[in-house]
């Protein structure tokens, strides 16, 4: 794991791009946080690498119906305030829901409907979820949508689903 | 929705957020000897540059008091010294020295 104290923050894709290149679980600190880096800021970072390098924040009790089940947990949001519509997504990789794939589409501004790239992220994080169980694909998937409106239901049903 | 629960020592917890700011970490990763290293740039001579030592120096602080309370083992760090943090290539070289071994 390389904490990366950074001064100036413009770097940063560059900085994220080469650790990447290497394999390597990255945490940057920007100088200025580090200058003011309090014990709860410093929780919070420790927490962040401890997710990079595969530990659990913590397990949830899950029904226990779900014990002979292979689910996977799907999170889509899309954020419309920048220059851009963002899709944010993540999905679960490991039986216990504590391990995450995570992933952004950009789209064009004010779009909610995710449209074809949406099948790369989940077939990206289908990849994950079998090198993590033996090439077994999940038994259940649950995807938590939000930001849809009742008229953009069927919609998001036809071309997300 | 009811708040979610979780396990935690054989006991079932129901989770809000100041419970949550509390928790020790479920499984905790190992920070001992060679598994992380602290990069921050420190310019040699005179330059216009800043030097983050003193940040770099409190993040380390801060990470090592948090890795205490979150009882996460922790050793000293392997620190990279940046003339430039803006030089790819001389972090480049010092990621590779780490790898080999040699650093």
């Amino acid at each position: 794991m390389l904490v990366m104290v950074l001064g100036n923050e413009s770097l940063y894709d560059k900085h994220k791009q080469l650790y990447k290149l290497y394999q390597i679980p990255s945490q940057v600190v920007t100088a200025r946080n580090g200058a003011k880096f309090n014990l709860s800021k410093a929780s919070n970072v420790l927490k962040q690498m401890n997710s990079k390098m595969g530990g659990d924040l913590f397990n949830l009790k899950l029904p226990e119906k779900m014990n002979s089940m292979k689910t996977m947990l799907v999170g889509i949001d899309v954020c419309h305030s920048g220059g851009n519509s963002i899709v944010g997504f993540a999905a679960s990789v490991n039986k216990e829901l504590s391990q995450y794939y995570s992933d952004f589409i950009v789209q064009k501004k004010g779009q909610e409907v995710v449209q074809a790239q949406m099948k790369e992220s989940i077939k990206a994080a289908l990849d994950v979820f079998a090198k993590n169980h033996k090439n077994v694909l999940p038994t259940d998937i649950i995807i938590y949508r939000d930001g849809v409106s009742a008229a953009e239901r069927s919609q998001v049903i036809q071309k997300e689903v | 929705m009811p708040e979610p629960q979780i396990f935690k020592q054989n006991q079932i917890i129901n989770i809000n957020e100041n419970v949550m700011r509390r928790l020790s970490i479920e499984k905790a990763i190992d920070l001992s000897k060679k598994k992380w290293i602290i990069g921050y740039m420190d310019p040699k001579g005179k330059s216009n540059r800043r030097s983050n030592y003193n940040a770099a120096n409190n993040v380390y602080e801060g990470i090592m008091e948090s890795c205490r309370e979150l009882k996460i083992q922790v050793k000293e760090p392997h620190w990279i010294e940046l003339d430039n943090e803006a030089d790819m290539e001389a972090l480049e070289e010092e990621i590779q020295f780490y790898m080999t071994g040699t650093g």
